[in-house]
């Protein structure tokens, strides 16, 4: 027997099917994670390696008999396979390296951070015992780390472990740990020498890059080792698939789930046609990808936060144009935003010029300024070619920029379109490649493209991730200098970007997941990820 | 010219002129009709691309028309939508339905652009080019659905394919949908493609230029300048009537053109050939008529040099072949009458001779006659001077004995002289040697030598007897004299194919009319002297059996010249050139 709650939302009245979903009265901007992962999580069984062997067929008998003590208190049940979508390929299952959407989906369940950032954006422990302590002196802050905790290959996570791993974030990601001069281990964990006191060390460990991996090593492309609540069983690129298994002995508990099968796709539908048939349980495009049509199996949907920004990175193929500060400022002011936020399946997308989300106090854009000013664009492109010949009309007049994409995030075609539509308004031609997600992330890498359509995301109220990952994705390293010397000032952060214009911010979006009524415990985390570490069936499906 | 090159020249001008103005007329009566055929392919061309031009606006107007309506299910549905919501904006069910339903639409319509736009002139639809969903300052779709409802114009729209955009020309129609006091502005436009150019054939072709001059469908003939000197312009306008486009027909004239080059070349081949044919017709004609004419001028200077045996071969019974045959009997009649001739010349030499010899011979008979009578007289008488007288006249007869003897011998030297041993000699060596024996006598020879004269073949001992008969000669003439003088001159003639001996005297010379006489056996002016009149007269024969010739003449201021001319080689004798 299935009831129905209703749940307003920005205003408007929404269906939601049954379910562990938690409904309530949501106010605009306010983080839309229903159900917050790891904040609320049922009781798991007691991991099986750990049981004496003599004990086990009791520890059996009693787990059988608490799954049926479950059931009938409509507990969850473990076991089963969900095979959901990702926005997108995973390029990167190194923590570090992590950006977009689907990597940093895979990372959370692959690795663990120190802490974690919940929905109302408190910060918890997590690999940590409890917050960092400072010293007297408050030069140095020590981390507890919690014991017990071991990687997929059953070796126990050490304090050296977690030293290794902060100090390659801090050497390869410069400004997320540059109030951070060094770490060490300390007894029962470590130490995190600082530059400057007063920097909010535990946020910025919560941040999915700082997750710790096996000797602080990056991790093996193929099979990454880590300490999060699934391992990697297998990954097919060719097929579009990755397949995780439920890690027993993971600190908190293993899932409900036994594997989690991960896919993406290359076009619009299918994904769509995937759901459709049944052979996915969650989509991020679900039904929606045929209006009007009904859905054939009972399929509900729940939105996270807007916390994914897209954005349009520069290249360095023509450094004469991409590079001129006037020239992206124009650029900017010829985007039409409202447009952009039109690509959505359903999902809430809000337009923006600045690559902080309005929880972490940014600034809504208005309306006028979401359809761009091309006039202006075209007055700041004129002054700026007195300046650069090569942005003079003449040398634009045949110009082609190429603007690359990734090839299984159809929206981001969409997007490109849209960009494209901001490069015409300024006489410049332009050519969009889509290409394979590593191809991509290649070129970027070696400035092999004019301009690209990227994703970031951070826990929406943590504003320094922002602002350093907008610095970061142009390897401009002002909010890096900011960060070393404490907090980073909002409105100085504000002006500096729109001075140096890094990436193009184009709007943030949430991700708003179908799923299917007999699977239960989805939500998000702060950084908008899917909680698919908590889903069950409500009956085990073989 | 000769009369070979005169011949096939007449021939070939004969052949070639009418060619010429058969090409030439004929050139004109094809122009003339392909002129004609041009001009109608072209009203026909302009014909054809004005109706599609027509055909594809009406197609246009009538999507539009059909789009625009309140109840087509798309625009209908979109209307719907809008009324439902408060915010006069699509939500986002709505905006996906019409986002899926307006490609098929657009395509179902056979169009390639199809534009919605609210009453904020927001771009609801747009599945010819999805950049630009959702943009906003859109206002052209509403001002020209105002402007001209439903009047089909041309504009220029950017449309993206696979992601790659592209501006190309479209035929567009603009409406205002309405449905109570919503309404939306639809315009749908067709790409025009090569289709409106239905006109490209291999004779005729057409490009579309925008008003910008970018080429916006190329020709499909690579040489489309060459066919395209004379253009058919069609403009295409834009909604506000002035041209966006213009569509450029050409109709080839190419074929005529070819044609005409063919039928020139043709003629020029034609009359090559005729050419070639005529000139070696012509000179097959022109050698067998030259070599028959060829060979009656080898025949007429053959006879000239007295073979009277050569004839002409008789190859046709045309004109020439009369012409062969009475060259032989003319020269088979002068053979018969010059041995005649001959014949009747040699008795009469041979009179004449025997008339001189028997004068010669009389005259010392008579005395002899006359001794031989005193001395019967005397001795009948018993002349007591006989012995004396017997003795005189013994003595008398003696001497004209001897004299008959000197006479007989001499004749018979003339008439037994032999025929030449030809060898090459030296002439001026020859000349040299036999007058040797003249230097530095009473009366000294002067010599003057041509010395680049060239070896003649020549009998040495008959050429120096030539050179000592005129030297002897010419010392008799001038005995007497303190001042004779004697000049013995050589030369190469003019022609350089004959050698000159020249022995001139400044003696009294020879008279007028005995210059064809001194070369006659037995004439000679000198019998006081003991002259035999034989001199000169070998000296004829032998410069004859040389081939040669001799001539007598006058020296300005006194005395005579004997001119010799002998040709360089044995054989060649010399036959027209006098001196």
């Amino acid at each position: 027997m299935k009831s129905r709650t209703t749940e307003l939302r920005h205003g408007g009245l929404r269906n939601v099917s049954p379910g562990p979903v938690e409904a309530r009265l949501m106010r605009p901007g306010e983080v839309r994670c229903v159900r917050p992962v790891h904040c609320v999580r049922p009781v798991r069984p007691v991991r099986p390696g750990r049981v004496a062997r003599p004990l086990r067929a009791a520890a059996l008998g009693l787990a059988l008999c608490a799954g049926a003590l479950a059931h009938a208190e409509s507990r969850p049940r473990y076991g089963g396979i969900v095979e959901a979508s990702l926005l997108g390929a995973p390029v990167a299952l190194d923590p570090i390296a992590a950006q977009a959407s689907a990597d940093v989906t895979v990372v959370g369940l692959v690795f663990d951070t120190l802490y974690t950032i919940g929905p109302d954006g408190t910060v918890q422990p997590h690999l940590a015992l409890g917050p960092p302590v400072l010293d007297p002196a408050r030069q140095t802050a020590h981390i507890a780390l919690r014991r017990g905790v071991v990687f997929h290959d059953a070796t126990p996570m050490t304090a050296s472990d977690v030293a290794d791993s902060l100090e390659r974030v801090r050497t390869k990601i410069a400004w997320l740990l540059a109030p951070v001069t060094g770490v060490r281990t300390s007894g029962d964990g470590v130490d995190l020498v600082l530059r400057a006191p007063g920097a909010d060390l535990a946020t910025l460990l919560a941040l999915p890059e700082t997750a710790i991996t096996k000797r602080g090593q990056a991790p093996a492309a193929g099979r990454p080792i880590g300490t999060g609540p699934f391992s990697v069983a297998s990954v097919d690129p060719a097929h579009k698939k990755l397949v995780l298994k439920a890690f027993d002995d993971h600190f908190a508990g293993r899932p409900y789930l036994d594997r989690l099968v991960l896919d993406w796709f290359d076009t619009p539908d299918g994904e769509a046609r995937r759901f459709e048939t049944g052979a996915t349980q969650l989509s991020a495009r679900g039904v929606a990808a045929f209006a009007g049509a009904a859905p054939k199996y009972p399929a509900s949907e729940v939105e996270g936060p807007a916390a994914l920004l897209l954005f349009v990175g520069f290249g360095k193929r023509h450094p004469q144009i991409t590079g001129d500060r006037r020239f992206r400022r124009a650029f900017d002011l010829a985007l039409d935003r409202g447009a952009i936020a039109t690509i959505t399946t359903g999902e809430h997308t809000l337009p923006t010029r600045l690559p902080v989300p309005i929880e972490a106090a940014s600034t809504t854009l208005e309306a006028a300024a979401r359809a761009g000013d091309a006039s202006q664009a075209q007055l700041v492109l004129g002054d700026a070619a007195k300046h650069n010949a090569a942005l003079a009309p003449g040398s634009l007049a045949g110009m082609k920029l190429s603007i690359i994409v990734e090839d299984t995030r159809p929206d981001d075609r969409e997007i490109a379109l849209r960009v494209a539509r901001g490069l015409d308004k300024l006489g410049i031609g332009f050519t969009i490649e889509a290409v394979p997600a590593d191809k991509l992330r290649q070129r970027v890498q070696g400035g092999d493209c004019d301009l690209w359509i990227g994703q970031l995301t951070a826990p929406i109220t943590v504003t320094a991730a922002w602002w350093g990952k907008a610095f970061a994705a142009d390897n401009d390293g002002w909010a890096e200098a900011q960060l070393a010397a404490g907090p980073i000032d909002a409105a100085l952060a504000e002006q500096a970007f729109a001075e140096r214009l890094p990436i193009v911010p184009l709007m943030f979006r949430s991700l708003l997941i179908w799923y299917r009524s007999d699977v239960h415990g989805l939500g998000f985390d702060a950084l908008g990820r899917p909680g698919l570490a908590d889903l069950y069936w409500w009956k085990i499906r073989p | 010219m000769k009369l070979r090159g005169r011949f096939t020249l007449t021939l070939a001008l004969a052949a070639l002129v009418p060619i010429a103005i058969a090409a030439v007329v004929t050139r004109q009566v094809i122009a003339a009709s392909y002129r004609s055929d041009y001009e109608d392919r072209r009203r026909t061309a302009e014909a054809a691309v004005r109706g599609e031009v027509e055909r594809l606006l009406a197609d246009v107007e009538q999507a539009d028309k059909a789009l625009a309506a309140h109840d087509h299910p798309l625009v209908g549905r979109l209307l719907l939508a809008l009324a439902k919501q408060s915010t006069g904006r699509l939500d986002y069910t709505a905006a996906r339905e019409l986002e899926e339903q307006s490609g098929p639409t657009m395509r179902g319509l056979s169009l390639d652009v199809l534009s919605i736009t609210d009453k904020t002139d927001r771009v609801l639809c747009s599945p010819h080019a999805h950049g630009k969903i959702g943009e906003s300052n859109h206002p052209e779709v509403r001002e020209r659905a105002q402007n001209g409802p439903g009047k089909a114009y041309f504009v220029r729209e950017d449309i993206t394919k696979e992601l790659e955009p592209q501006t190309v020309l479209v035929a567009e129609a603009s409406r205002i949908a309405q449905d109570g006091v919503y309404a939306v502005a639809v315009a749908a436009g067709r790409r025009v493609t090569e289709d409106l150019l239905g006109v490209r054939t291999s004779r005729s072709d057409a490009q579309i230029v925008a008003s910008t001059g970018e080429v916006l469908i190329a020709p499909a003939n690579k040489d489309w300048a060459a066919l395209s000197h004379d253009r058919i312009e069609i403009p295409l306008a834009g909604p506000d009537g002035t041209p966006v486009a213009t569509i450029e027909v050409a109709v080839s004239d190419g074929d005529m053109a070819r044609v005409l080059r063919n039928i020139t070349l043709t003629s020029a081949a034609l009359a090559l050939v005729a050419l070639v044919g005529v000139v070696l017709i012509g000179l097959l004609v022109a050698r067998r008529t030259a070599r028959d004419l060829d060979q009656l001028v080898a025949g007429s200077l053959a006879a000239a040099r007295g073979d009277l045996d050569h004839r002409v071969p008789v190859r046709s019974a045309d004109e020439i072949g009369a012409v062969a045959a009475a060259f032989n009997f003319m020269m088979e009649d002068l053979r018969v009458s010059k041995e005649r001739l001959v014949i009747a010349e040699r008795i009469a030499a041979w009179q004449e001779i025997a008339r001189r010899l028997a004068h010669e011979i009389k005259n010392p008979l008579t005395p002899i006659q006359m001794a031989m009578d005193t001395l019967r007289k005397t001795w009948k008488k018993k002349h007591p001077s006989f012995d004396e007288i017997l003795e005189e006249s013994t003595a008398t007869v003696m001497e004209e004995a001897d004299r008959l003897k000197h006479i007989v011998s001499e004749f018979s030297a003339f008439a037994r002289m032999p025929k030449p041993g030809f060898q090459r000699l030296d002439l001026n060596e020859l000349v040299r040697s036999a007058l040797a024996l003249y230097q530095g006598g009473a009366a000294p020879v002067e010599i003057t030598l041509f010395e680049q004269l060239p070896q003649i073949d020549a009998d040495k001992n008959q050429l120096s007897q030539v050179v000592l008969n005129l030297v002897e000669n010419a010392r008799d003439a001038i005995s007497g004299r303190d001042d004779g003088r004697i000049t013995v001159s050589t030369r190469l003639g003019e022609a350089g194919d004959r050698a000159m001996l020249i022995v001139e005297d400044n003696g009294p010379g020879v008279p007028g009319d005995l210059k064809d006489k001194v070369f006659a056996p037995y004439f000679t002016t000198k019998h006081a002297k003991g002259g035999t009149g034989l001199g000169l007269a070998i000296v004829h024969r032998i410069v004859s059996d040389h081939g040669g010739r001799i001539a007598v003449a006058d020296v300005p201021g006194g005395g005579a010249r004997f001119a010799i001319e002998l040709p360089l080689r044995n054989g060649t004798a010399l036959l027209t050139s006098r001196i």
